[in-house]
C-alpha cells in the first residue's frame, strides 16, 4: 500500500468519524436523523396504520415485456419488473453513443451520424421504460443517478486471486505483463493461504 | 448535551487521534481501475436468474458485458467488414458477428455473497466472429472464417461494481495481456471510461490503443505507412470524437462449456455438440463452438455449405477468393475451472481446483483440495 492511496481514504473516514461525532446527541431526540422537524418516515407511516391499504395491483399487461425483447435481444425472456430495473440503469450511462450498440438496426447505420444515433436510441429507450409502467410494472429506483461505467482512480485492490488466474498468468511466462501480474498476484494469495471468507 | 461536550477540549483530539489510527489500521490498499456498476447484484441468493448453470443471475451477465463493452475501431482502410468491403456485396456477408461468454472463476460460487469479505472474480469473454480475412500479403494470406476475441477479468467484493484487472487481447496467434491500471490510464487519456479494441485492417486482431493523438494501435502489423496510417482512420482520439467507435452487441450470451451450460437461445445444442447457424450471403451454414473432428474442425465463417467442407476442415468452394478456413471457436473459449460448491480435484491432477490444489505441493504448503489424496495421490 502506497501512502498515496492511503491518505485519501484516510482522510474520508477521519472527516466522517469527526462529523459523525460532531453531529451524535445534537439533533432534538428525532429517532429519523436526515428529517427535517416534525416530519416523520414513509416506514413510520405504514406502521402507524394511517395510510388506507393500497387495492390489488392488477397483473402487468405482457405485451409491454414482450415489446422490450423485441427491440432489445439481452431483455427477451426477463420479467418486465427485471427490464425496468436496467432500463432506468442503462439510461445512467454518461455517454449516449453507447446506448446505440443496444439496438440491432442502429448499429448498422453507418450512414447515419453518431450522436443521431444516440439520440434515437435514448429515446427509445425512454420509450420502453414508459411502456412498462404503464403497463403496471414497477422496480425500485435505487439505479437513479449510479455511474454506470468510472474511471475510479481509488479502487479496492483484490483480496484473492483464484490459482485458476495464477496457473494462467504463469502459461505466458514471455509475455511481461503477465509475469507482473503473476508475482502480484502471488504476493496477495501465496501458496498455502485460503480465500478471506 | 453529549454532542456538545465531545467537541470541546481534551476529548476532540482524542477523537482525531481515533480517526487517525483507525484510517491508518483500516485503509485497504487501493489502485486505478475502469469500474462497472450493475443495477444489482451479479450473482443473487437462491443462484435466482442463472440459466446457463452458473449461479451469476443472467439479466446481470448481459449487463457487465454491455457495461464494458469496448469501442470498436476500424482501420482506415478497412475493406472485410460490416462498414466496408472490397468485393461490393450487401454488409452482411463481411458483418462481425459479436458473442459473448461470462464465467466465473474459484469455487464456492454458490456461496457468494456480497458480505462474505472475499474478492469475486468473473470473467468476460468478447468473440468478435468475422466471416472473413481479406489480408492480402503479396497474394498470400487471408481465409474464411475470422474468429476473434479478447477476455476481460473482473473482480469485485460487493458483487455490484465489478473492477477491470486486466484483460487479454488476442491477435494473430499471439496473446498480450494489459493491467487494468494500464488500460485506466489509457481510457482517462482519451476521456472516456471504456477500453477500446482497434481492429488491424483487413484481418481484425484485437489491440488496446496506445496513446490518444496518434494512429498507434499498440502493434506492428499494420505499420505499412511507417506508422502513419495504424489502427484508426485519424488519431484514437479524433476517432471516438467523430463517432467512427462502434460498440459491439452483448445480446448473444452463449453460455458456455461444462460446468456451465449452453444458452439454446443463441446456440443449437444437439447432444453434446454446440453450433451456430447463420446466413451470411451463402446460406444458413453452421459453425461448431464444441471442439469437433473432421469437416468442422476448422471455422469457416458461416461462408462454406456442409456439402463443401472437406475432411481436413477447409472449404472446396472458393468464397471471396479464399478456400481455407481458420482456428475454430473451440480455441478462443473461456474453459477455465469453477465450481459452484468445493473444489474437487477429479480429473485435476498436477494444478488447481477453485480455491485449493491437486499437486505434490499441496502437502507441504497445505492448500490441497479434500479429495486431492484420493483422487492424485497427494497425501
Amino acid at each position: 500500500m502506497t501512502m498515496k492511496n492511503a491518505i485519501p481514504r484516510f482522510l474520508t473516514l477521519a472527516t466522517l468519524l469527526v462529523l459523525a461525532s460532531a453531529c451524535a446527541g445534537t439533533g432534538t431526540g428525532s429517532s429519523s436523523p436526515g428529517l427535517p422537524a416534525g416530519a416523520t418516515s414513509l416506514g413510520a407511516q405504514g406502521s402507524a396504520g394511517a395510510a388506507p391499504a393500497a387495492p390489488p395491483a392488477a397483473a402487468p399487461d405482457p405485451r409491454a415485456a414482450e415489446a422490450v425483447g423485441r427491440e432489445l435481444p439481452m431483455l427477451q425472456g426477463v420479467q418486465g419488473d427485471d427490464q425496468l430495473r436496467t432500463l432506468r440503469w442503462m439510461l445512467n450511462v454518461s455517454e449516449d453513443r453507447r446506448l446505440v450498440g443496444l439496438f440491432e438496426d442502429l448499429r448498422g447505420q453507418h450512414e447515419e451520424g453518431m450522436d443521431r444515433r444516440a439520440a434515437e436510441a435514448r429515446q427509445r429507450l425512454e420509450d420502453l421504460v414508459t411502456g412498462l409502467e404503464r403497463a403496471g410494472h414497477r422496480a425500485p429506483d435505487d439505479a437513479a443517478g449510479l455511474e454506470v461505467a468510472a474511471a475510479d482512480p481509488n479502487a479496492p485492490e483484490p483480496n484473492w486471486f483464484p490459482p485458476s488466474l495464477l496457473e494462467e498468468l504463469a502459461a505466458h511466462p514471455g509475455d511481461p505483463e503477465a509475469a507482473r501480474a503473476l508475482e502480484n498476484a502471488r504476493k496477495t494469495s501465496p501458496r498455502g493461504t485460503r480465500p478471506p471468507r | 448535551m453529549i454532542g456538545k461536550s465531545i467537541c470541546r477540549g481534551p476529548e476532540r483530539i482524542s477523537i482525531l487521534l481515533l480517526a487517525l489510527a483507525f484510517g491508518l489500521a483500516f485503509a485497504a490498499p487501493s489502485g486505478a481501475y475502469l469500474s462497472y456498476t450493475l443495477s444489482s447484484e451479479l450473482k443473487k441468493a437462491n443462484c435466482s436468474g442463472d440459466v446457463d448453470s452458473d449461479c451469476l443471475d443472467n439479466t446481470e451477465e448481459n449487463n457487465l458485458a454491455w457495461a464494458a463493452s469496448p469501442w470498436y475501431f476500424y482501420d482506415e482502410d478497412e475493406d472485410c467488414s460490416g462498414w466496408r468491403n472490397e468485393f461490393g456485396v450487401p454488409s452482411y456477408h463481411f458483418a462481425r458477428q459479436d458473442f459473448i461468454q461470462v464465467r466465473p472463476r474459484g469455487d464456492g460460487i454458490r456461496n457468494w455473497s456480497p458480505s462474505d469479505g472475499m474478492t469475486h472474480w468473473v470473467t468476460v469473454s468478447y468473440f468478435f466472429v468475422f466471416p472473413h480475412d481479406c489480408r492480402s500479403t503479396v497474394g498470400f494470406g487471408g481465409h474464411q472464417g475470422d474468429p476473434e476475441h479478447i477476455k476481460l477479468e473482473f473482480y469485485s467484493n460487493d458483487l455490484k461494481t465489478w473492477y477491470l484487472y486486466q484483460a487479454f487481447y488476442a491477435h494473430h496467434n499471439q496473446d498480450h495481456y494489459f493491467s487494468g491500471a494500464y488500460l485506466e490510464d489509457r481510457a482517462r487519456a482519451l476521456g472516456t471510461s471504456w477500453i477500446t479494441v482497434a481492429a488491424d485492417e483487413d484481418s481484425h486482431g484485437s489491440w488496446p490503443g496506445y496513446l490518444a493523438d496518434s494512429t498507434h494501435c499498440a502493434g506492428s502489423e499494420d505499420e505499412f505507412c511507417a506508422s502513419t496510417c495504424d489502427c484508426f482512420r485519424g488519431t484514437w482520439r479524433s476517432d471516438l470524437n467523430n463517432g467512427y467507435a462502434e460498440v459491439p452487441s452483448t445480446s448473444r450470451n452463449i453460455g458456455g462449456p461444462a460446468p456451465e451450460t449452453w444458452n439454446s437461445s443463441v446456440v443449437t445444442v444437439s447432444g453434446s455438440a454446440a453450433y451456430t447457424q447463420l446466413d451470411v450471403g451463402h446460406g444458413l451454414n453452421r459453425e461448431y463452438w464444441t471442439p469437433t473432428s473432421g469437416q468442422f474442425q476448422k471455422n469457416c465463417g458461416w461462408e462454406c455449405p456442409t456439402a463443401n467442407r472437406q475432411s481436413d476442415g477447409n472449404c472446396s468452394l472458393s468464397i471471396h477468393d479464399r478456400t481455407s478456413c481458420s482456428a475454430h471457436l473451440s480455441q478462443k473459449l473461456d474453459t477455465t475451472y469453477f465450481s459452484l460448491g468445493g473444489g474437487s480435484c477429479v480429473g485435476r491432477c498436477g494444478g488447481s481446483a477453485g480455491s485449493c490444489y491437486c499437486d505434490a505441493s499441496c502437502v507441504t504448503y497445505g492448500d490441497c483440495c479434500p479429495d486431492a489424496c484420493s483422487a492424485c495421490g497427494a497425501c
